[in-house]
């Protein structure tokens, strides 16, 4: 019976090294040592160029393997490449990657800045292709549902060798997709990267950088944004923060500390008013708003019920009447923020991705309207859509993210 | 008649601005001998090639500059493992007078061409390259699409003039 358990035990183990004889092999690694040696890949291209000729094609690699042999010896010096990416988890590459799904749409965009080729991309996340006018290389691109409601069977078929997953938000459901694609196919190199948040972004940018071997333009991207976290922080130094009430697409939510928003606020130069709520996007009572007085209060739009304006560019003209309705709420009157006309209205397209650095500079000239004389929100966005996003500029009009426009 | 003059134009502004992809490898060959030849090949770019030299009949060869792992001689031909090398060179004896012929594949973006004599401007040296999985590369360059562009405006003067437009 024992002997029986361990035939089953040794034929599972025997079917399993069959089933995934190459499983983290670098091609024409033919000794397996984890070294692509010159000797080895000279061997892989005489018996590729033999086998070609109409000669044997025993042990001859195929022509991609071949070409990854050679990226893999030119570009990472022959071995494998490890990346710790922004879980923590080090990931190992053993050939660059050639079909990826990418389930956050702050990854996808952050690839762009990093000019890696939109033709990797074999699947994205329904969020992306809802954004046709800022996605619109991907308008034809599967979906493969979103991270909240995974469509395990179109991630497989995309037959994808790097699956992208945020790394810090909505982790659990981000820990069970990755734990049952790589039971699935423990081939499939998962990456965990946020590319959102302030204080990681440009680790992430440099994760990225590594991955896709985009070094040079991770380091431009990330001159970029420091350039303007520099500028916006020189403007704050002198103090004087002003409270700011900041509120979500939800009424009566504001963000505290923990959030990517309450951190944006700060960054900005802001006092939130809510920092320190129990959670990190906490319900408010209108009567603690008011009791607080806020200098100036934000409004944050473009999902729940105020879809309107970003790069859609669909009824702007709802800014203002949701600038009057704050204007209008009961007690609000007695507000400094409402009395001295510091009500402004943002879109998340500039503020809760990638493009923070973008809101981030308006804010700052929000809050301190007479610091940010050569801080110019609009011409930051136009060139990062110019420069980083290979998108036409016109897009950043200031009428479709913001109001009061400056 | 002018139409096929502008056709010629056409098509030379799209060879002048079409970029050159792949490895540029150029043959020159010297008599050492009545019997011996030295061909020495230069290679302009691309770090992993694969080069297969047709040796003429009759020829055999009794030297070439790569370590023995990176070459291996079979009948009728020299194929050669390139590997960051800039030259190359190897001896053939015997056989008549008649030039080597050969092809090369770059395996740095998967594009395949013809070895060019000393002198030989013959051009596109590429040919069809490996059918590839799109791997990490960059977007197309403002050299391609000056080319394409170049074609597309030729193609519409053409079809203006056809038109009598």
């Amino acid at each position: 019976m024992k002997r029986l358990r361990y035939g089953t035990i040794a034929l599972l183990l025997l079917a399993l090294v069959i089933a995934f004889p190459v499983i983290g092999a670098i091609p024409a690694d033919t000794n397996n040592d984890l070294t692509l040696t010159k000797s080895e890949l000279s061997s892989a291209v005489l018996s590729y160029l033999d086998c070609r000729a109409g000669g044997s094609c025993s042990g001859a690699p195929v022509a991609q393997d071949l070409v990854d042999a050679a990226y893999v010896f030119t570009e990472w010096d022959g071995k494998q490449k490890q990346v710790t990416d922004s879980s923590g988890t080090i990931r190992t590459l053993t050939r660059p990657l050639h079909r990826i799904v990418v389930m956050n749409s702050e990854t996808l965009e952050t690839m762009r800045s990093l000019n890696v080729s939109p033709s990797i991309v074999a699947a994205v996340d329904k969020y992306t292709l809802q954004k046709p006018e800022f996605f619109p290389e991907y308008n034809a691109t599967p979906s493969v549902g979103s991270i909240w409601a995974p469509d395990y069977e179109r991630i497989l078929a995309a037959h994808p060798d790097g699956v992208f997953l945020y790394a810090t938000v909505s982790s659990k459901e981000c820990d069970e997709i990755e734990q049952r694609i790589i039971s699935v196919n423990p081939r499939i190199t998962v990456f965990r990267v946020d590319c959102y948040h302030p204080a990681t972004y440009l680790e992430d940018v440099g994760i990225l950088g590594e991955i896709f071997d985009r070094k040079e333009e991770s380091a431009r991207l990330a001159a970029f944004y420091t350039s303007i976290q520099n500028a916006v922080a020189e403007g704050h130094l002198l103090g004087g923060a002003p409270d700011v009430y900041f509120e979500t697409w939800t009424d009566n939510k504001s963000a505290a500390e923990g959030s990517g928003y309450h951190e944006k606020v700060v960054n900005a130069g802001g006092k939130n008013i809510f920092a320190g709520s129990a959670v990190e996007y906490p319900e408010v009572d209108p009567e603690a708003i008011i009791a607080r007085q806020p200098e100036v209060i934000v409004k944050l739009v473009g999902s729940g019920a105020y879809v309107f304006g970003g790069y859609s560019g669909i009824n702007v003209t709802r800014f203002s009447g949701v600038r009057d309705a704050l204007l209008s709420r009961p007690g609000w009157d007695t507000i400094p923020a409402v009395r001295n006309g510091r009500v402004f209205v943002i879109h998340n397209a500039i503020l809760g991705g990638p493009q923070y650095v973008i809101g981030t500079a308006y804010l700052a000239t929000w809050f301190y309207p007479d610091r940010y004389n050569n801080l110019d929100p609009a011409a930051i966005h136009r060139t990062y859509l110019r420069d980083f996003q290979k998108l036409n500029e016109s897009l950043a009009r200031p009428e479709l993210f913001v109001y009061p426009v400056p | 008649m002018r139409n096929g003059l502008l056709i010629g134009a056409f098509f030379i502004i799209f060879i002048i601005i079409a970029p050159v992809s792949g490895a540029e490898i150029i043959r020159t060959v010297a008599k050492v001998d009545t019997n011996t030849t030295e061909a020495r090949l230069t290679i302009a770019e691309g770090s992993v090639l694969g080069i297969t030299e047709t040796v003429p009949d009759g020829a055999h060869i009794t030297f070439c500059s790569l370590p023995s792992e990176q070459y291996r001689v079979s009948a009728g031909t020299l194929n050669l493992a390139v590997i960051g090398e800039k030259e190359i060179s190897y001896t053939l004896q015997g056989g008549n007078n008649e030039p080597t012929s050969g092809t090369w594949t770059d395996f740095s973006d998967g594009s395949t061409g013809t070895v060019l004599a000393e002198g030989q401007t013959s051009y596109p040296p590429t040919e069809p390259s490996l059918r590839l999985t799109p791997a990490i590369t960059q977007a197309p360059g403002a050299g391609v699409v000056c080319s394409l562009g170049a074609l597309c405006i030729g193609i519409a003067v053409i079809f203006f003039r056809r038109k009598g437009l």
